[in-house]
């Protein structure tokens, strides 16, 4: 007998497919936040990095700072905010409830912000050789890019992390006292010789320190430090953040 | 216990941060910025494992050890001493830094030859009020953070011929000078060596003809300069001109001429007279509408190291010169000569346009190799070559004793001649040259004692320091005109004054034009007048407004600050105060400008007793 319906091929990976687009589709649908995302680290590059700037080497410099910075905004805030704000709403409870993989929404939530980044990552190149007279050996260019959307992943982690631990509103906040002096603590918008010794010092403290470091290795403007340091710090960062904000979802009902 | 796994957590990142702390915290001192790793701040250091051209071949990977500026010891199996700084060289290549053998050399030249590695330029055409300082700044082993010049001086050229151009009194040999009197003056000014300029612009369609030296003058010149100990260069542009030069003994010739493919009669004069040729390729491909400047001006290896005045001078064309063969002409000739051994050294011709210093020695070599000389030989022009045609004994080479000028780039030369341009850092005279055009103030002089610059009662219009040049708007644009002379009647009984006139035409905005006081030794140099309180002079004209205008500052092209004064029929004596100038910046003054403005009208005035008390 052939009554026996056979079910349905279970294809693991569209699922995925799906999840992450419509999460993507679902960020893209949202103005008002896709819009400061892509211009704000697009404006602060215009500004800083190509009107006020002498030189192509500071343009260098600056292109690589300001990505670092651009995609950096894109996670935190996005994971951040984004994952608190759903925890608040019960979405997250209720994705656990559907059958779709465990993991599914989380990676499409990082995909979405890989997205993200590979845009920022386009605009800033572009306005760098067309307007602020920045020319890169094509390997330097696909590097930064590489850099730029794969540094996602750190700040992903340290996003959901807080996404895990606050509300919504305050989610928000957190970040934003996380996000700026860190960006400012880290080198990306000047040279760190200009600030204090001390900050100078504790610099690599910071994750952003560490991802900037790499895109300005790729300019050759970066202090001289180990790869392996930089990428070992970003590892270490996006494993812990990522396996405390896992517990953290896991227990919360 | 439920709050185990975040205290372990945050324990773990802890640790890694603090890791991470300790392990770069201090990299980013301003002074660290390390391309090629350690950053040494003195002049004693070790490059190691690196390959290292010696001037004349490769020798394979060695250690290289530089003590107190002087590389002490070169080997494949010499030990680093303990406490040196090391600079890891695997997979970098060093060389000698190079020479560029033609060059004309003013304002911030020198400083940006030596980011690109080009630690020493002979220079073919200025002033010679520099030349004592010049030679003690060769002979300093200091941390003076530009490339070393050897100079000619004046070059020797007809009344009104090519040369004559350039806004600065060149002294001229016409029919009836006494050519060894001449030759006898230019020695006793410093120079290093004569060069001549044979150029009637025949070579050069469209271009109005150039009176020029006759060849019994060229024969006459040769001779005195040989009679006086030292080498005679040629700049000739036609095969004949360039043939008539080496057979009236010229040492070498400082372009190549690209008129006519190089013939046999003129290879064997080349090798009887032992001669050399520097067949400046870059600017004869600027000349031929190549574009060669813009590449370079867009290689993203060199960018970082490129100031825009470089690139603007890259990217800048001749104007009017029609697309023509000549690069391949000359490319043609070089080969020829090299393969029947003629001695070729690489030579920048910088700043024409298209080329830009040091940037172009790095096109040069290419065009070297395009021209038939392989990697190795192309290295050799720019370093031991010239150091022995022009008898330079302390560098050019690396070898023990040697000065340690030092240019380390990344990958390997000997089969890629532009890896040359991968520059991982320059040395000169033992000490690190910051790569950023922007790093590196320049260094402003204290002015020598006297209070007195100028009373004109010379022959010749000179000062106690510094030098006169005339100014107008025409480098901005603009169409005004300037003459100037030693009049006579000066102030208070004097015998004579400097008489300065001419017409301010409308065209640049901000129109002017009279002369400008530099008080340094090359003009617009620095130089720190803090210690003086005001400017003095006496001045009488036709009732007009003047300008006194102050450069000062850490940039060549910031705005000057400017005071007003009226020159009356009488003499009358004028002081403005060092400090009224509005924005100046006392510590750093490269020249004070005595100019007419607005409203266009011809302008006559005369100078006497200018004075900085």
């Amino acid at each position: 007998m052939d009554a026996i319906a056979r079910p349905p091929r279970f294809l693991p990976w569209r699922c995925y497919l799906l999840e992450a687009g419509y999460e993507l589709l679902r960020q893209l649908r949202e103005p008002a936040f896709v819009l400061p995302t892509l211009l704000f680290p697009t404006a602060f590059y215009l500004l800083f990095g190509v009107m006020l700037t002498g030189n192509a080497a500071n343009a260098q410099y600056m292109l690589a700072g300001y990505g670092v910075f651009g995609i950096m905004g894109a996670a935190l805030f996005g994971f951040g905010a984004g994952i608190a704000a759903d925890r608040e709403r019960g979405l997250l409870r209720l994705k656990r409830a559907l059958p779709a993989p465990p993991g599914a929404w989380l990676l499409a939530k990082m995909a979405a912000a890989m997205a993200f980044a590979a845009i920022i990552s386009l605009l800033l190149a572009t306005l760098a050789a067309t307007l602020g007279g920045v020319a890169l050996a094509p390997g330097q260019w696909l590097l930064l890019f590489a850099a730029n959307v794969l540094g996602v992943l750190p700040f992903c982690a340290i996003g959901l992390y807080i996404g895990s631990l606050v509300g919504g509103n305050a989610a928000v906040a957190v970040v934003n006292i996380l996000f700026l002096p860190m960006a400012f603590l880290s080198g990306l918008w000047m040279p760190l010789s200009v600030l204090p010794d001390i900050f100078t010092r504790l610099s690599p403290v910071w994750p952003a320190y560490h991802l900037g470091q790499l895109a300005m290795k790729v300019v050759g403007h970066d202090a001289g430090g180990s790869t392996w340091l930089h990428l070992g710090v970003l590892g270490v960062v996006t494993a812990v953040f990522f396996m405390l904000a896992r517990r953290r979802l896991a227990a919360a009902a | 216990m439920k709050r185990l796994p975040e205290i372990l957590g945050f324990t773990i990142l802890a640790g890694v941060l603090g890791l991470a702390v300790a392990l770069q915290g201090n990299a980013n001192e301003p002074a660290g910025e390390g391309d090629a790793g350690a950053s040494p701040a003195g002049n004693s250091f070790a490059i190691r494992d690196a390959r290292v051209f010696d001037g004349e071949r490769g020798i394979g990977v060695a250690t290289v050890v530089v003590r107190d500026g002087l590389i002490e010891s070169v080997g494949a199996d010499v030990a680093v001493p303990d406490g040196l700084p090391v600079v890891d060289g695997a997979g970098r290549t060093l060389l000698p830094g190079l020479v560029d053998a033609h060059v004309h050399a003013w304002g911030d030249a020198r400083r940006d030859a030596v980011r690109l590695g080009v630690t020493t330029a002979l220079d073919m055409h200025g002033m010679p009020d520099r030349l004592p300082q010049l030679r003690e700044e060769r002979e300093s082993l200091g941390d003076t953070g530009q490339a070393d010049l050897w100079a000619a001086g004046y070059a020797v050229t007809a009344p009104g011929g090519h040369g004559t151009q350039y806004g600065f009194p060149v002294p001229a040999i016409d029919a009836d000078t006494d050519v060894e009197a001449f030759i006898g003056e230019r020695l006793e000014e410093g120079v290093d060596f004569i060069k001549l300029i044979v150029e009637d612009m025949s070579a050069y369609q469209g271009a109005p003809a150039l009176p020029t030296l006759t060849p019994n003058q060229v024969t006459a010149v040769i001779a005195a300069a040989h009679a006086g100990g030292r080498m005679a260069v040629v700049h000739a542009s036609t095969l004949a001109d360039s043939r008539q030069a080496l057979d009236a003994g010229a040492d070498g010739l400082v372009h190549i001429f690209a008129d006519r493919p190089v013939d046999q009669g003129f290879i064997e004069s080349a090798l009887a007279g032992d001669a050399f040729v520097v067949p400046t390729l870059s600017v004869l491909a600027s000349f031929s509408g190549a574009g060669e400047g813009s590449g370079l001006a867009a290689d993203p290896r060199l960018a970082p190291a490129v100031s825009a005045g470089q690139r603007a001078t890259l990217d800048a064309v001749i104007p009017g010169v029609p697309r023509s063969d000549r690069l391949g002409q000359a490319l043609a000739s070089v080969r020829a000569l090299h393969a029947a051994g003629v001695d070729i050294l690489a030579g920048s011709d910088a700043p024409n346009p298209g080329t830009a210093h040091g940037v172009t020695m790095h096109g040069e070599l290419e065009l070297l190799v395009r021209a038939g000389l392989e990697p190795a030989e192309a290295l050799a022009a720019a370093t031991a070559v010239p150091a022995r045609r022009f008898g330079i004994a302390d560098r050019g080479r690396i070898a023990p004793g040697m000065r340690a000028d030092l240019l380390l780039v990344e990958g390997d030369p000997l089969s890629d001649i532009t890896a040359t341009r991968a520059i991982a850092g320059v040395w000169k005279n033992g000490y690190r040259i910051q790569r950023d055009p922007a790093a590196g103030a320049p260094q402003a002089q204290l002015p020598p004692e006297d209070t007195l610059v100028s009373d004109f009662e010379a022959d010749a219009l000179g000062a106690a320091f510094g030098s006169w040049q005339p100014t107008t708007d025409q480098m901005a644009g603009g169409a005004s005109t300037v003459a100037h002379r030693l009049v006579e009647g000066g102030a208070g009984g004097s015998g004579g004054a400097l008489g300065v006139s001419g017409e301010i035409r409308p065209g640049f905005p901000f129109p002017w034009a009279g002369m400008m006081f530099f008080p340094a030794a090359e003009p617009m140099q620095p130089v720190d007048l803090s210690g003086r309180a005001e400017v003095v002079f006496q001045v009488r004209g036709d009732g007009r407004s003047y300008n006194a205008m102050l450069f000062s500052g850490p940039s060549v092209q910031s705005m000057p600050a400017t005071l007003t004064f009226q020159a009356g029929a009488e003499w009358s004596e004028v002081r403005l105060a060092l400090s009224d100038f509005p924005g100046a910046d006392l510590s750093l003054v490269r020249g004070i400008a005595f100019t007419a403005g607005q409203p266009p009208g011809a302008f006559e005035f005369h100078l006497d007793q200018v004075e900085l008390r």
